[in-house]
């Protein structure tokens, strides 16, 4: 037999015995929801933007770049902005 | 071994069309088992892994001097170093599609690694389109470009033809897999941006995940442009490093989008604006990498570094119209979803300024695709094929570049959402008067130019920003922590604290020491052509060039003619450096090439080609560039490929104090 064929035979036993591996593991036994729409991961994500422009503000404003009329008013907006989403995130299950 | 790599690409080619049909499958069912997710995601690495037995089963080949295989025989031979028999495996189109597979599912492959961590509904659709660029390539390397033929000749040769002798250069090791890498690395945000529309997953998460492989990506490609151009400059013998081929816009044009979509990822990650625009931006970035693709393979265009022309042109049409007819479809699909959050504050924001540096980037992108199509489209509608040369694309391009480098010095100095005019007076103050100064300065010594003079000032426009902006962090710093605001120490926390920021701007310095360079070496070049016999010589500049003698030689590969030139100083004769150009003849490939001889130097480059010796070998005909500050243009790319790399490594984890106690004492213990 040409060493070709015992190397082809080898590398495709390999991944065969590597792809059916998983379909046998208990750990692998769970199912994944597609369809579902997850409004509270987009609650988190408006969250996570939120808190990084309260952080991008505070810092340019400490970096001279936003004067502190403009400063006082974008933090006011922010902080509500976060506190509403926070009480969505809240009435969602979420933390 | 031939027939181990042929088997390995093979199944390279099903496992992909698995990957693809399995993770579309999938990812349009309601839910999914995870074992198949898993096996996807196996599958998808098993891809690369079949690429890379069937690139080392066609190295073999070459390494061997196997010439039954009839692109090992086409584009190597036996005197050949055994370096040059391995970059020979990328030297023709065959071998360079198996590369290119190779590291496009190698992507797809490390992707898939670090996907334990990613959102489990993103998955499925993830993997599919992770294979559908390894898909389409394996499928064009496997039915039509396939390096694994067998030669159709009467007997066994018993040599080869030979590579190309311009492909005969070390940078030809590490110049194509450097930009190949980032071309493929390329088809990672597509596969992300697609997932997402597809899955329905259009939360920050594919732009968050995306981002850093957007980065090495983009620093290969950086690297692998500048690579080719001083490839260019050192092989080609014209005293350039680009000529506007349309190889080289080629590989320009994903650089030019993909970096315009880094910058309008930060404004959709912090304001939930420029969705949709993301969304094209990385489409027309990955289908520009296959348009690259199809250009340098399809004979429609002529370049020094376009392989023979073929008909696979099709194949690449075919599936550049899928990509943008499937994203568009996905686009409608989604509408809803990707409508922005918020619209632009005001004029003076960041976000604006990187809408505007989009655009400027976009514009660039665009006038450099139409000299590309130039030729094609004048044929189609005149019948004459005309072309655009360096003139155009300077005379469109230099204006657009400078704006863009103005907006680099504008950007980070202004903030978001909205910043007073009184700020924003106060940020560009000192870098507006310093690059008003420059300009005066550089008038004054007698550059009159527009261009150059605009260029110098916007350059030192740009680093006054970065300097500004640096101090003024450090004040806030001082401010915060109650440490002095200007120390060493100071300055490296700063940097570790905003390690993105500052890696941002030291790829804005490189820029800058890049335009600084292109600029003098465009703008102030001296070239010159003159014929000497032994024992003359020529001025040129502050320099002379005298003939000493000329050496012969024959070697393995190629015979030489070497002129032996004394670089003398013009102001006392005292010797600098003996110049060496060189002429070879390689006897098999029938080809004459000119090595040239270049001395590097801070202030400028001075770079001689030997044109030809008379028959009597008793004058040699020459040509010189002085090219100022040229060896800054590839300092300003290093310090740009660093930047990247600064910016793509991730962050070293922070491990509670508690926790590092505990670990400590675990490894005492």
């Amino acid at each position: 037999m040409s060493m070709w064929i015992v190397a082809a035979a080898a590398l495709s036993g390999v991944l065969a015995y590597l792809f059916v591996k998983p379909l046998f593991e208990p750990a692998l036994g769970g199912v994944v929801v597609l369809s579902e729409q997850d409004s509270l991961r987009s609650l988190l994500d408006t969250k996570e933007r939120l808190l990084r422009s309260l952080k991008d503000l505070e810092l340019d404003h400490s970096t001279g770049k936003v004067s502190d009329e403009d400063y006082q008013g974008a933090r006011r907006d922010l902080s509500l902005e976060v506190g509403r989403v926070l009480s969505e995130i809240q009435s969602h299950g979420g933390r | 071994m031939i027939e181990f790599g042929h088997f390995s690409l093979a199944l390279a080619w099903i496992l992909a069309l698995v990957g693809t049909v399995g993770g579309m499958a999938l990812g349009l069912s309601r839910q999914a088992r995870l074992s198949h997710v898993e096996v996807l995601r196996r599958v998808t690495v098993a891809v690369a892994a079949c690429l890379g037995c069937s690139l080392v089963g066609l190295g073999y080949a070459f390494v061997t001097n196997d010439y039954s295989v009839q692109y090992v025989w086409q584009y190597s031979n036996r005197d050949m170093p055994w370096i040059y028999k391995v970059t020979a495996i990328w030297g023709g189109m065959d071998g360079s599609m198996l590369l290119w597979c190779f590291l496009v599912a190698g992507f797809g492959a490390l992707v898939a690694r670090a996907s334990l961590s990613y959102p489990r509904p993103l998955l499925p659709f993830l993997f599919g389109f992770l294979n559908t660029s390894p898909l389409f390539f394996t499928t064009i390397t496997l039915f039509f470009t396939n390096p694994f033929r067998y030669l159709k000749a009467p007997m066994a040769m018993p040599d080869g033809n030979g590579l190309n002798p311009l492909l005969q250069n070390e940078y030809m090791a590490i110049h194509p897999p450097t930009l190949y890498l980032g071309f493929t690395g390329l088809a990672i945000p597509y596969a992300f941006c697609m997932a997402a529309l597809a899955s329905g997953q259009l939360s920050n998460d594919w732009v968050r995940l995306t981002r850093r492989w957007t980065l090495i990506a983009w620093t290969f490609l950086t690297a692998g442009i500048v690579l080719g151009g001083h490839w260019a400059y050192l092989e080609l013998g014209w005293g350039g490093f680009w000529a506007w081929d349309p190889v080289e816009n080629a590989s320009f044009l994903p650089w030019l989008t993909a970096t315009a979509f880094l910058h309008s990822f930060m404004v959709q990650e912090r304001k939930g604006m420029l969705k949709l625009w993301n969304i094209f931006l990385v489409t027309l970035t990955y289908a520009l990498t296959v348009f690259g693709t199809f250009l340098t393979r399809s004979g429609i265009v002529q370049s020094v570094h376009a392989f023979a022309s073929t008909d696979i042109g099709w194949t690449f049409l075919a599936y550049l119209a899928v990509i943008f007819i499937s994203a568009l479809g996905l686009v409608a699909l989604r509408r809803r979803e990707l409508a922005p959050e918020r619209a632009i504050a005001s004029v003076f924001s960041r976000e604006a300024v990187f809408l505007l540096n989009n655009l400027v980037l976009l514009s660039i992108c665009f006038a450099v695709l139409w000299g590309v199509m130039f030729p094609v489209f004048s044929e189609a509608f005149t019948g004459q094929k005309q072309t655009v040369g360096i003139p155009f694309f300077n005379a469109v391009n230099v204006p657009l570049f400078l704006a863009l480098v103005f907006l680099m010095g504008i950007g980070p100095g202004i903030a978001w959402r909205r910043a007073g005019l009184r700020q924003v007076a106060r940020s560009f103050a000192v870098p507006f008067v310093g690059a008003l100064l420059v300009a005066i300065a550089v008038t004054w010594s007698g550059i009159t130019e527009f261009y150059p003079v605009l260029a110098y000032a916007i350059s030192f426009f740009v680093v006054l920003s970065i300097l500004a902006e640096a101090q003024r962090g450090l004040a806030a710093q001082a401010g915060a922590t109650g440490s002095p605001a200007a120390s060493p120490r100071a300055a490296v926390a700063l940097f570790r604290r905003h390690r993105v920021k500052y890696g941002a701007h030291i790829i804005h310095f490189g820029v800058v020491v890049m335009t600084v360079a292109i600029t003098a070496s465009m703008a102030h070049k001296i070239e010159r052509e003159f014929t000497i016999a032994p024992g003359e010589t020529f001025m040129v500049g502050r320099f002379g060039l005298r003939l000493q003698e000329f050496h012969e030689e024959t070697l393995k590969n190629y015979e030489s003619v070497q002129a032996h030139v004394a670089l003398v100083s013009a102001k006392d004769g005292s010797l600098i450096e003996v110049l060496a150009p060189e002429l070879r003849f390689y006897p098999k490939n029938k080809e004459t090439t000119t090595e040239v001889a270049l001395r590097m130097g801070q202030r400028e480059d001075v770079y001689l080609v030997l044109a030809g010796v008379d028959e009597t070998g008793s004058k040699a005909s020459f040509k010189i560039f002085i090219n100022p500050l040229q060896v800054w243009l590839w300092y300003g790319a290093i310090i740009m490929v660093l930047g990247g790399i600064i910016v793509a490594v991730p962050a070293p984890r922070r491990v509670p104090a508690a926790q590092l106690g505990a670990s400590r004492v675990a490894e005492t213990a």
